[in-house]
Formats: C-alpha cells, structure tokens, sequence
C-alpha cells in the first residue's frame, strides 16, 4: 500500500520513498526508514514538502493524508527528478560530493580494470603459445617459461602494495592456460603475506604453469565427461600427477617444480591422491598451489552450472573442507580475496541486488557495491560504501542463476572469473 | 489482591525465534531461550559454547571476530548457516543486535530457520512463470534434456502431440514420460531404445519425420543446449505436420493419376493417328490400284475400237467380229469393275443394303450353279451340288446372295486345274447360343490357300499369292461377299481342306426375321 505524507508528520521509523534521481540526495538509497532527526530536516533542505511513505515497513505509524491520489498534480509542486530544479543548501553538498567521488573512483576502478585486463590477456596469451609449443620445442619453451615466471613473480612480490582484480572473462576458450595463470597469481599473493621471495617465487609460478600438464595425456572425452566418472576413469584421469611428474623430469625441470606437480592434489587429511603421503612433508608450495587449484576449480568448473561463485567456493573451503589444506593458506586466500570477493552479487537487507565493487580489507563484511536500479543508468551507477551504511548490511551471497538477466547484465559480466593485479596507490 | 509476574523467561520461551545472548568478549553463548535449545538441540545445553560453533558461515566467523575485536554494529537478516547439536546444517536467518545492560555489552542474536523469498528470488520465479507461459503458447511441443539425458522440461503441446495423460506432465518422471512416448512409435519401444530414437540421426538444422501410431507425423528437431558455450544438454521440437504430408500424398497421388492420364490418352492419339495413317496408306494404295484397274480394259476398249475404226474397210469380217468382242469384253470387265467398286464403296459408307426377303435360298444356288456349270464344263471339272431335302428359308436378298454364291463358286472354278472337281453343299447347324444356321461350303481342289492368307485374301485387292498365277479377277470379289455376307447376318470364312484344296464357307442365319439382323455375327462355327 502507498500513501504520502507531509514532512511535518515524518517521524523516526517511517519507511519512505524518495522519487528522485540517486544523484539528486545525499542518501544512500533512494528507499529507507528515517533513523533520525536529522534526515528529516535534510529532507526539508531538499526542498520536499511531501514523500511516499510504506506504512507496512514502517515502525512508526502515521496517518497518511491525501490516499493515493493522483499523482500528477502532487509531483508538480514536489521535487521534480530533473537535477538543476533548485539550488543545493551547502550542508548538503558534501554528501551528495561523497556520491560523486564514489562514482569518480568507480569509473577510475573500472579505467583500472580495462587497464589490468589488458596486461592479463597479454601474459595469459604469451602462456598460452608457450603451452602449445612445448611439445614441439621442448627445452626452448621451458627457458621461455621460467623466464616469464621469473618477472611475473619478482614483479608482483615486489610491490608494496597490490590491487587485486576478479574480472569476467568474455570468451569461453581460454582453458587450460586461465587456468594454469589463475593459479600461479592466486598463489603469488598468497605467497606474498607468507614472506616467501625472490627465487623460490619463480619456481612457485613454474610449478603453478606446470601442475596440470600431465592431463594431456588423459582422453579428452574423459575431461569433457559430465556424468560421474566410473573408478577406471576416475584412475585414468588421477594419473595426469604421474604423466606430469614424468613430463617434468624429461624437461628437467627443478625438483621443487616437480614436487609441487607430484603433490597438487594431496590434502591434508591423507584423503588425495596418490596416496600415502605424508601431509606433513608436503612444501609449503605444493600446498599453497593444491588450495588455489581447488579453488579456481569450484569458480571455473568445466560445467558452467557447477561453478560456484567465489564467496561460496571459499565458504566450502571454510566451512567444509578446512582440514583438507593448510589452514595458514586458506586464511591469508579469504583475507586476500575478501568474504565477499570483487564480482561477488549480493542481497543487501533492503533487498537490493548488488555486485561487490571493491573490497575493504579491514572490513571485509562491508564492501563497496555497485547497486542494480532500474531507473539509474548503468554507465552512472549507484554506488554504495556499506562502511558508510551502517543500517544496511550484506543478507546474503547470491548464485548467478538466481538473478534474472537483464540485472545481471546490468551489474557484471559473464563467463569465467580471471584474476591479475595493480600497483595500488598507498 | 496483588498479581504475581511471571518471570521475563516465561515469554521469551515461547517466542517463535531462537534467541541467544554473546558475550562479546569470549563469543561465548550466556543465555538461550528454550526455542535455541530445542531447535538447536545440544545435549548438554548452549551456555558457554562458542558461537563460532553454531555459526559455521565464513561471513559468520569474519564477523565475530571483528566483533571481539571491538566492533559494535547490527545484522539485519542475514542469511547463514548454524550447526546442530547432531552435526547437521540448517539454513537460518539471523539478526544481531549490539545491546548493553547495565554497563556490559552483549550481542542479542535472533534466528529463526523460515526462510523469506529474497527479491530475486520472486524475480526470478517471476521470470521463471514468464518464460513458462511462453513455452506454453508456442505451437511446437518442446522437450529439454539435460546432460545425464533425463527428461527436465515438457511442454502442454508436446503431452499432446504424443497422446501423453495429464499425469504425466505433472507428476512424470523422465522414464516414465519416455516410456509413454515409445508406446506411440511406430515400432513400439522402451525408454532407453525411445531416448535413442528421439536422439539419433537429425542433429542441429537438419529434421526427421517420425509417424507415431495416434495417426500423427511428427517434425523432429534436436538442438544442442548451450549456455555460455557449454552444453546443458539437449532440446528437442516437434512440428505436426500431419496435415502437411497428406496434402503432399495427395498432391502426390493426384500428380501421378494426371501423369497416367496424359500418357494415356497419348497412347490413344498415337493409336488413333497411326491408324488414320494407314487408312490413308490403305486409301492411296486403294485409289492407285484402282486407276490402274480401271486403266487396263479401257486401254483394251479404245485400241480394239482403234483397230476397228482404222481397218473397218480392209480388214477380214472375222477379224473385225473379233475385235467387237474383245471390246464387249473389256466393256464387261469394266462395268464388273465399277458395280463391284460402287459396293465396296456402299459398303465402306454403310449404305450397302440388302432387301431380304423370307425365302428358300435353294433355289438362288441352284440358278448359279446352273449358270457356272458351262464354264466348270469348259475346264472339265466336276461340279457337284448337294443340298437339303426340306426347305432353306433364310430372310435373303436374292440377287446379292446369288452374287457371294456366284463369286465363290467362280474363285473354285478359277483355282481348281482341269480335271479337278468343285462341290457345293448345304446344311444346317445350331451354334452355341442355339442359333440356326444355313451352311454353304464351296469347296476344291486346287492347291489350298497358305495358312497366313486365310484372312488376307478377304482384303480388298489381294488375291494371295496363289493367285498371282491364275489372275483375272478383280482382287475384290470376296471383299464384296464377304461384306454381303455380313449385310445378311452372316460371314465367309476359308480354311484348307484336310484333303487338298480349299473350302470356303458362307453362313447364314436360319429364319431369322426380315429386315433383323441376328447378333451372332461373331458366333461363326469353323469346321
């Protein structure tokens, strides 16, 4: 049920709906309930003298004046949404200027993105080739991979401080090497909290290059298999660890390179494979790459629909699978990738859809988001710093399939989630 | 009277949520209601347990940390997971609220497991029932596979198109909706051989016809399903086009009758035209024979006239006789000619007619014989002539029959060498239908008639080969009497005497009315 009601009956606890443009007040949302006095009057200082008001989500009760009557004669002497109607009271130019210095730094957040993706397809094509050619001219590749590893490690360990990008990725065909760089960058910054430097930083992005190498050998109709794998198929494809070790060793690859390909799919538990590991021998390389290529598995399934989103990949590694990898890794991964990772789409208690923008790592429950509204174009979004909100709070992670598509066409991308990095400015 | 006051447990046992105090500090649970309790059901109670036990979420644990951290803000409605007591996970709404109590800090959480249809959530079901309606409203009936190849979707069309019950759409399961489809192939299958068919051949643009047995044909189409490239399986369509193929056999079947037609009637004009073409082979060979015939007495006409006119004064008397009756014989010759091509050519039109009258046909044969016995005479043949006792009466035309007798009785004399004899004789005979007929058979002994000339020698101008020897005649005679024949109801035909020579035989119909012509003309009796 609408109604309206005259700003001198608005009292703390009414639910109201400001029917003006996002830009046009220094509210978060355009819908709320009035927490305090001082709402009301920056409402009177926008120059309204009625709003629409929902009895049901209010606390307080009102009586309503003037039922549903004909909007267009009550619109006229309101505000209208055309932003030039009226002059802004200075007290409420710094609100509505914290509003445009959010959408300044989205806009820039998004120039950084196109930037960053741009290097990402640059070193994910120059590992791609490398791949391929590696059966053809074996030892050339190898010098040609180690050294991308090396200035892709000693770059990014090397920063004081890094950005962290999910991105969507647009074309499907870009496995098995996403994959492989997937893995090497996630790895690198976990590596990075870890103190790990310089050298061994290399042989962990090589190991990470390599690790999947041996599924060549396994039949592709195998890979491709969507139904449950019988236990001969299951074993054949388990053995791309031994096809890949042996793979290293003709290569000549380093012996931490090979042991991180020996050892990605051993889990803390004793419940991998191969079996009969000691968990406790694993490196700590072997380790960090084992939780990342789980991770970027659940994210980037080779079935679209059994891709989990990357908050509830790393809820099952929280929740579930905690004792199957070293807990070090998996705290700083959440730390680092956030709860609620970039990309990640989001209910908040104001049934907004949202998409996490950018994470605040000291706040990790409280984001900044990019809000889906129909009448705010897409080029200009809401965007809303949670921080800030306090009333509003994150309900829950949502799956891509639940959102229709024209939302989530409007708040992300599609296809697989791609990771690379940026000096971020201190 | 004082009214006692129940304790503030006493409601918040009854409340519908589980309510649980936190101590900031050690996350430590320090009061629950008897909802928590039960619902969360820990034996030994939820006092002093971690909350970090019972919410298992990661956003859970992030939060109660920052919490015994310092941090003091609300959930509203959050959706997390809780532990139970029996290990299990339940779904849960929870909220939290920061509080102080004289001076201490707790966090009052709320949790309830109902869960409310989140926004997208009614979106999307919106969009689902949407997207349902559509599917409905389509006149394809479509069916959607998923990867394992178990039925996901159905259509209302589709349960029609294959006669499938209302159950089976609302209730079915994959093997039972493919086992009521393979009941309606042609060859009636199971659910895996039904999915086979369905999935075999037509792949992506291509389309396969299938004739189900509720009498409807079926357009098939099987697409992949993809979505972002991947395959989620596969959809198929179907088309009725029922209607469509019978129109197309129709069509078909039309087609084909016209093209039998047309050929048809082709053959006929051919036959029709070959004919028109012989006749007029037949016509101008006609008309050149009988130029030539008509040529051959009257050259004889005018030179003996010509020899007469010029030799009259010097030649011998007897010479001159002689010439007189060279010219009166080729006179005859000429006129037997054009009575015999005015006949034929009556006959040809129809217009040949015969005045028949009642009568005693012996009596016409006797007159010929009597006629033709001088000539037999001259050539020394024996002329024999055998008849009835008792009246032949046939409906005659006198003259004309003594003209056919007189022609087969003058063919025998001209056919049958010196010394030879030549027979008439004359009976009755009852054909098959119990008909009466006059036979008359005329027969020699010369030398017989070649098998394959029997019929020809009927046709006008053909004497056979035989005759080319002994010519004289016109080559029309028998034409003539046969045609005579027939005018009376009857027929000539020839046959070889087993004995030497040849019999010819006329038939006429006993008695049979004047002016009727008996229908028996294809009833003749060889003997």
């Amino acid at each position: 049920m609408q109604a309206r009601a005259s700003i001198d009956q608005l009292k703390v606890g009414v639910y109201i709906h400001l029917d003006l443009g996002w830009m046009d007040h220094p509210f978060g949302f355009s819908s709320f309930k009035i927490k305090s006095v001082e709402q009301i009057g920056t409402l009177r200082q926008l120059g309204l003298t009625s709003v629409r008001i929902d009895p049901d989500k209010s606390d307080a009760a009102i009586d309503p004046i003037r039922p549903q009557a004909p909007a267009a004669i009550h619109l006229a002497a309101t505000a209208t949404p055309s932003p030039p109607a009226h002059p802004e009271p200075p007290s409420l130019s710094p609100a509505l200027q914290a509003k445009h210095e959010r959408q300044k730094k989205l806009a820039e957040k998004r120039e950084a993105i196109a930037r960053v993706e741009r290097r990402y397809q640059k070193t994910a094509e120059g590992l791609r080739r490398l791949q391929n050619s590696l059966q053809k001219s074996p030892a050339q590749s190898m010098v040609e991979v180690a050294a991308l590893a090396h200035s892709l490690s000693s770059d990014l360990l090397a920063q004081p401080e890094i950005a962290l990008f999910a991105m969507h990725s647009q074309s499907p065909n870009q496995e098995p090497h996403a994959h492989a760089l997937n893995v090497a960058l996630l790895s690198l910054v976990i590596a990075r909290e870890m103190q790990i430097a310089g050298d061994e930083g290399a042989l962990l992005v090589q190991g990470a290059f390599y690790h999947d190498l041996g599924l060549r050998e396994v039949p592709s109709r195998i890979l491709m298999k969507t139904e449950a794998l019988s236990s001969s198929e299951r074993a054949a494809r388990e053995e791309h660890v031994e096809s890949g070790v042996r793979f290293a060793r003709d290569l000549q690859l380093p012996l931490p390179v090979i042991e991180i390909i020996a050892h990605h799919h051993v889990l803390m538990d004793g419940s991998g494979y191969p079996a009969g590991m000691q968990p406790a021998s694993l490196s700590s390389l072997a380790r960090i790459v084992a939780l990342v290529n789980q991770y970027d598995n659940l994210c980037n399934n080779a079935i679209l629909a059994r891709s989990l989103t990357p908050h509830e990949a790393l809820s099952l590694l929280f929740k579930q699978q905690r004792q199957k990898f070293d807990e070090k890794a998996l705290q700083i991964l959440i730390r680092c990738l956030g709860v609620y990772p970039p990309g990640t789409l989001v209910q908040l208690s104001n049934d907004t859809v949202c998409v996490v923008s950018s994470v605040n790592t000291a706040r990790p429950l409280r984001p900044t988001v990019v809000a889906y509204d129909a009448k705010t174009p897409r080029e200009a979004p809401m965007v809303v710093d949670l921080l800030e909100e306090k009333d509003i709070n994150i309900r829950a992670a949502l799956r891509r399939s639940q959102v229709p598509a024209n939302v989530l066409d409007y708040l992300t991308g599609r296809g697989r989630v791609t990771y690379f990095y940026e000096r971020a400015e201190a | 009277m004082s009214m006692t006051v129940p304790s503030a447990d006493l409601l918040s046992n009854h409340a519908s949520e589980a309510l649980l105090a936190v101590d900031p500090v050690t996350l430590k649970v320090v009061r629950a209601n008897a909802t928590a309790a039960g619902w969360l059901g820990y034996e030994d109670g939820l006092h002093g347990r971690a909350v970090t036990d019972i919410d298992v979420s990661l956003a859970g644990a992030v939060f109660w940390n920052e919490a015994c951290a310092g941090v003091r803000e609300n959930l509203d409605r959050v959706e997390t997971q809780y532990r139970r007591g029996d290990g299990s996970l339940v779904d849960v709404v929870q909220s939290v609220f920061a509080v102080q109590e004289d001076g201490s800090d707790y966090f009052v959480v709320r949790a309830s497991g109902a869960k409310r249809p989140s926004l997208s959530d009614q979106a999307a079901a919106d969009y689902a029932t949407q997207l349902r309606t559509i599917l409905e409203a389509t006149a394809e009936g479509i069916m959607v596979l998923d990867t394992a190849q178990e039925v996901v979707s159905i259509n209302h069309r589709l349960a029609a198109l294959w006669s499938l019950p209302g159950e089976a759409i609302a209730g079915g399961d994959s093997a039972q909706i493919l086992t009521l489809m393979g009941a309606q192939l042609p060859v009636a299958a199971d659910a895996p051989s039904c999915l086979h068919a369905l999935l075999s051949g037509a792949y992506r643009q291509m389309s396969q016809v299938i004739t189900l047995r509720n009498g409807r044909t079926l357009e098939k189409r099987a697409q992949p399903h993809l979505v972002d490239g991947r395959s989620l399986g596969t959809i198929l369509t179907f088309i009725d086009v029922t209607d469509r193929v019978h129109a197309e056999l129709s069509l078909k079947s039309d087609r084909d009758y016209l093209v039998d037609l047309v050929s048809r009637q082709i053959a006929d004009l051919r036959r029709a035209r070959d004919e028109a073409e012989q006749a007029n082979l037949a016509k101008s060979k006609f008309l050149a024979t009988i130029s030539h015939e008509l040529r051959t007495p009257m050259h004889a006409i005018l030179s003996f006239s010509g020899f007469g006119e010029r030799g009259y004064a010097s030649s011998p008397p007897e010479q001159i006789r002689r010439y007189f009756s060279r010219i009166s014989q080729a006179g005859g010759q000429l006129l037997g000619l054009i009575d015999d091509l005015l006949d034929l050519s009556k006959s040809r039109a129809g217009r040949l007619s015969v005045a028949r009258e009642m009568q005693d046909i012996r009596p016409v044969i006797d007159k010929v014989v009597q006629e033709m016995s001088a000539l037999a005479d001259g050539k020394q043949l024996g002329l024999g002539w055998r008849f009835e006792h008792e009246p032949s009466m046939a409906a005659i035309d006198a003259i004309r029959l003594g003209q056919v007798v007189r022609n087969l009785l003058s063919n025998a004399i001209k056919f049958t060498p010196s010394g030879g004899a030549v027979e008439l004789r004359l009976s009755r005979e009852t054909d098959g239908a119990g008909q009466p007929w006059h036979r008359l058979d005329v027969g020699d002994n010369g030398s017989g008639i070649p098998e394959d000339e029997l019929e020809l020698i009927f046709e006008q101008f053909e004497q056979g080969k035989g005759a080319g020897l002994v010519s004289g005649g016109t080559g029309l005679g028998l034409a003539i009497a046969r045609e005579l024949a027939r005018a009376h109801g009857g027929d000539i035909s020839a046959a070889n005497n087993p004995g030497g020579g040849a019999i010819f035989t006329l038939l006429l119909p006993a008695q049979a009315a004047a002016g009727e012509r008996p229908g028996a003309r294809d009833l003749l009796i060889r003997a």
